[in-house]
């Protein structure tokens, strides 16, 4: 809680045509569905790098992550409804436009967490569940209810929540971990500063007014910069690993060194408009959409890459 | 030469860890002026957080790095077994 009087919310509503509310729709709307797809995609590409999964075990496991992920995103919009209600891009969600109730969103987080949780251990591997439950914790409470509010930091440390899911397909297929699932996950944490902070950086108004201290506001615009410009070259180190140690072969490392070399580049970009006192606006959002991309095509990567060398 | 690339890989991941952890020591530049820093910190929204906190959040994923490293070295260099020294049994033990 910010403890200082806002705004009304109502005060910049956005009044965009939008289609006519609906339970169905604001039940997706809770779990974030854009935001899982791409947790999806980072579980799956690992399903098919560590062996040759069946169709049915894949969407099991996609199903269980599904209800895992929207879970731990409806109980972050349970907490965060106090703030979702100041800031431009969150205030049409279900609670603050009033369309549904604090009680009635946690319920359906909770719901979905334990479906989830259930599904895996019976149908999947304890260890899978016990991962992905891992996961929703972490988001939930070291994330959204310790460091989201209190630290810069949120962003590197809560990153990890985004992390699971690789360890989750790994551990779907082989029922363990591995120095790669290892190396899978710190890929995801270290991306996950220089992909958020592109965004921090492009909403600086609505995280001060939030009260959220997201490392522009704390560090300072270049700081930041300069910060995802070392967690990128940590990133273009760890994803060459999994090729040194021979997990992967020559196809996902020429992907991985021409698709890190695109997000450096971007970052160098905005860095550059940056000193040179031009606007880097549209390098940031350039960087923050491209590693969306980034992201995915890495783990796609991974699994063609298997899949050529099998 | 994979020996050398992985060292090269090493120095890169030191240097940047060593600006990363140096950004949480450094003092918080004060915001300029209509910024939406300092209209975050003068309505008291935006505090400065834990500097021990900080510096321990910036420092764990280093030590994760350390660890992964030195897996991955392990992996391709594995220590030799040592050679079992021949037992002797009381048997053999001249009388």
């Amino acid at each position: 809680m910010t403890g200082v009087p806002l705004e009304p919310a109502t005060a910049t509503r956005p009044t965009l045509d939008r289609p006519a509310p609906s339970l169905s729709r604001d039940l997706i709307a809770l779990t974030k569905p854009r935001i899982i797809s791409l947790l999806l995609v980072t579980t799956a590409a690992p399903m098919y790098a560590a062996g040759s999964p069946s169709l049915a075990l894949v969407a099991l496991v996609m199903l269980g992550g599904y209800l895992m992920a929207g879970g731990a995103n409806a109980v972050n919009m349970y907490l965060d409804r106090d703030i979702d209600d100041v800031m431009a891009r969150t205030r049409l969600r279900p609670i603050p436009s009033g369309r549904m109730t604090p009680q009635q969103v946690l319920a359906f987080g909770v719901a979905c967490a334990l479906a989830a949780t259930w599904m895996l251990a019976r149908y999947v591997n304890v260890l899978t569940a016990a991962l992905a439950l891992a996961g929703f914790y972490f988001y939930v409470f070291i994330y959204t209810r310790w460091l989201k509010r209190s630290s810069p930091q949120n962003i590197v440390i809560g990153g990890a929540a985004g992390a699971f899911p690789p360890l989750v397909g790994w551990a779907a297929v082989t029922g363990s971990l591995d120095i790669v699932a290892i190396t899978l996950f710190l890929i995801v944490f270290y991306w996950t500063p220089p992909h958020f902070w592109a965004l921090a950086l492009l909403k600086q108004v609505d995280y001060s007014r939030a009260g959220v201290p997201m490392a522009p506001l704390i560090w300072g615009e270049r700081e930041t910069m300069h910060q995802m410009l070392w967690y990128t070259l940590i990133l273009l180190v760890l994803t060459a690993l999994p090729w040194w140690v021979g997990a992967f072969g020559l196809v996902y490392l020429i992907s991985a060194i021409v698709l890190g070399l695109l997000l450096l580049g971007g970052i160098v970009q905005m860095l550059r408009a940056a000193r040179a006192g031009t606007p880097w606006t549209g390098p940031a959002w350039w960087v923050y959409k491209y590693s969306l991309l980034y992201l995915a095509l890495l783990f796609v990567a991974m699994a063609v890459d298997r899949a050529l060398g099998a | 030469m994979l020996d050398r690339l992985f060292w090269l890989a090493v120095v890169v991941c030191v240097i940047a860890q060593f600006f990363i952890i140096r950004a949480v020591l450094l003092p918080e530049p004060p915001p300029p002026a209509g910024s939406p820093a300092e209209t975050g910190r003068a309505a008291g929204r935006l505090r400065s957080p834990s500097r021990p906190l900080e510096i321990a959040w910036a420092v764990l994923p280093a030590v994760g790095l350390v660890l992964l490293f030195a897996w991955a070295w392990e992996l391709r260099h594995p220590a030799l077994p040592t050679p079992m020294l021949p037992t002797t049994s009381s048997a053999q033990v001249p009388a």
